[in-house]
């Protein structure tokens, strides 16, 4: 529990809006997704794995609460602590770069909604969701070491047509933000 | 008598009925064994998905294969005869991957960028061994997504024009009617 509250506070309470809000939010992002040509992906390689990493980041926490294994998601955060601290620290700079001060809202905002995404997808599997990604544990943990994470999350088409990566999430955080912040603080 | 008969008659009935039951359940008992393989690992494939069968990697060399897909919004995917989790090389630059576990074997799908036609190339390690898949995709325009805008087309154009003027034309002959 200690690990949940060291890394992720916000995200931490993803799970329990991730119910509420889910179809809501599922009904917009198949909107956006019919939309959008090609989901959007950021120019910078390194970028682009952040987003990756932090996709995979939410899955495991997703998996983690759903699944009732928040020890393999503890276990996981402290096998990989220093990546992970270093991989948010790079998410959130590129929201700040890109979105200036709205940019610790706009990282709340995207961190929230891929939550959001990966709640729903869990909903869509059903009771095949714990026995089918519980696996991603084991694979996680089986990886050489922290190096490996950037190169294991990009084969797992973790992020959201709907949300896309880099110029996507910019143009997507701020109406989004506006949603999540009000329920948000009416908690 | 005959009432009798009848009861029996219904008995078979049922006992047959349970028993094709039983004989319907038994694979399914046979089957469970074996890893599980979920429906949405199955699901969305493309129309169109030309790969080899069951590919072997080698630990010591990279295995080269070729994939032929439509774009159609669905996945094309290399079967390995690797257990292990992938860890990507080289990403395609039209597309995504996804390299997941699907029953005893681990498989590499590779998801085209929507509308995107041509060649594109990637590269997965498998561990434990880090066997390397080369793959070189060839992604063609859908052919069933353009014969169904054709065919879908003109009676989506010629369809409302006889609802609308139903509802519309006693509105319309008044209307012509007072400004005549």
């Amino acid at each position: 529990m200690g690990v949940f509250n060291a890394f992720q506070p916000r995200p931490r309470r993803l799970p329990r809006r991730a119910g509420r809000g889910a179809s809501l939010f599922a009904a917009a992002s198949l909107l956006l997704a019919s939309a959008a040509p090609a989901a959007a992906r950021c120019a910078n390689e390194a970028e682009q794995s952040v987003f990756e990493v932090e996709a995979l980041k939410s899955e495991l926490m997703v998996v983690g609460i759903t699944c009732q294994q928040e020890e393999r998601y503890n276990a996981f955060m402290q096998r990989y602590q220093p990546k992970m601290v270093e991989n948010y620290r790079a998410f959130e700079q590129h929201f700040a770069r890109t979105r200036g001060r709205a940019g610790k809202s706009a990282t709340d905002a995207y961190v929230t909604n891929l939550a959001q995404t990966r709640g729903f997808e869990a909903q869509k599997l059903g009771s095949d969701f714990c026995p089918r990604n519980g696996g991603l544990f084991d694979e996680v943990m089986a990886l050489p070491g922290a190096e490996a994470l950037p190169a294991y999350a990009a084969g797992k088409d973790l992020i959201p047509e709907s949300l896309g990566s880099c110029t996507a999430a910019t143009a997507a955080a701020p109406t989004r933000t506006a949603g999540t912040a009000k329920r948000g603080r009416g908690r | 008598m005959s009432a009798a008969a009848r009861v029996p008659f219904r008995a078979l009935l049922a006992v047959a009925g349970l028993l094709g039951l039983q004989a319907c359940a038994q694979p399914q008992q046979a089957a469970a064994p074996g890893p599980r393989i979920y429906a949405v690992d199955v699901q969305g494939r493309s129309a169109l998905c030309d790969v080899p069968r069951g590919v072997t990697l080698a630990a010591d060399r990279p295995t080269e294969a070729t994939m032929t897909m439509d774009n159609d919004g669905g996945w094309c995917g290399i079967a390995t005869n690797r257990a292990g989790p992938g860890l990507v090389a080289a990403k395609p630059a039209h597309g995504r991957l996804h390299v997941r576990k699907v029953g005893a074997i681990t498989r590499v799908d590779y998801i085209p960028d929507r509308g995107f036609t041509g060649t594109d190339s990637f590269t997965v390690k498998l561990l434990p061994d880090q066997a390397e898949l080369k793959v070189a995709a060839t992604v063609q325009p859908s052919a069933q997504t353009a014969t169904a805008t054709t065919a879908a087309a003109p009676p989506a154009a010629a369809a409302p024009p006889p609802a609308a003027p139903a509802k519309r034309a006693p509105a319309e002959r008044k209307g012509s009617a007072a400004r005549r």
